[in-house]
């Protein structure tokens, strides 16, 4: 059975049988509070008309907001992205810096190997008398 | 005799493919696709060629079909789909400044009408499209049911809840907000 707002809607727009209109009609006159909910119903009518007849734009809105929607997902994969990459980038540099913080167990016999690595031999000093440069060994240096 | 631009003329009975039908059609309806149109596409000035297009599209599917439930739902069918072609293409250009500040919501006059505003734009889009076509184009259930292929029954229910969500967003207003 038809609520009486499905009745009322139906017959404003004219969708009503005959039978059913007549019937409502006599409801309506007979029930003071049918006809205050008819006249409330007949109000939102008139709203959603007016809005309707404002704003065109509504009807293709939800092509429009399909499209953002759409952008945005796609946006949310590139911002996925960009996340996983500064996550990497970001541990890795609080792990440099942590291990740069962090105390070294062997201060010492890190540093020994790089002395006697083949760029600790040798420094570009400059030449006074062939205005340039010269490799020198270090060792050499060391051993005037 | 049953005219033809009564809802449903052609429902149940062949089609009368005589020029002065067709004539006549576009002369009754020429005005509403022009505001349908127009509506739809506001500024791109092109109403009057989707109207001659929408006839013309009519006017060779009546050769082919031996039967249209609804002219009139058929018409504005053709017409949607016309109106949808448009949007499609302008999708793929990129929307003026003007247009995409316009997507913003202002603020409106009357309370009532930014409240009902704000709850259409909430609705499914079919639903809005039935709002649209009852209130602004004055289409009837069937043929609503027509243009957007679904049953009458559909277009009712849908009608009528959106109605429903509109006059319960109103009332909850007027009770939250009493001007």
């Amino acid at each position: 059975m038809k609520s009486l707002q499905s009745l009322i809607i139906d017959r404003h727009f004219g969708e009503l049988s005959p039978e059913d209109a007549k019937s409502l009609e006599a409801r309506l006159a007979a029930e003071p509070a049918a006809q205050a909910e008819a006249e409330k119903i007949f109000a939102t009518l008139a709203t959603v008309r007016r809005t309707v007849l404002a704003h065109p734009e509504l009807v293709h809105a939800p092509e429009q907001a399909l499209i953002r929607q759409r952008s945005s997902a796609h946006g949310n994969w590139i911002a996925l992205a960009a996340a996983a990459v500064l996550l990497v980038a970001l541990s890795g540099t609080v792990g440099f810096w942590a291990g740069q913080a962090s105390p070294s167990t062997e201060p010492v016999q890190a540093a020994a190997p790089v002395k006697k690595g083949p760029w600790t031999r040798y420094r570009i000093a400059s030449n006074p008398g062939a205005a340039g440069f010269q490799i020198v060994r270090l060792e050499n240096q060391n051993a005037n | 005799m049953e005219g033809i631009f009564s809802p449903c003329f052609f429902m149940n009975s062949a089609i009368d493919r005589s020029p002065t039908d067709l004539e006549e059609l576009f002369h009754r309806c020429e005005g509403d696709l022009m505001r349908y149109f127009s509506r739809r596409h506001e500024g791109d000035g092109v109403a009057g060629d989707l109207v001659q297009e929408t006839f013309a599209q009519f006017a060779r599917a009546i050769q082919e079909k031996q039967q249209l439930k609804c002219a009139r739902g058929y018409l504005f069918g053709i017409a949607r789909h016309l109106s949808q072609g448009v949007w499609t293409r302008r999708k793929s250009e990129p929307l003026p400044l003007d247009e995409e500040s316009s997507a913003v919501a202002v603020p409106e006059p009357d309370d009532r009408i930014g409240a009902a505003r704000e709850t259409i734009a909430s609705l499914p889009s079919l639903q809005r499209e039935i709002l649209d076509l009852r209130f602004a184009q004055d289409l009837s259930y069937a043929e609503i049911a027509e243009v957007l292929g679904i049953p009458v029954g559909t277009v009712r229910s849908r009608l009528h809840n959106a109605i429903a969500q509109l006059r319960l967003r109103l009332e909850s207003d007027i009770l939250h907000f009493p001007s």
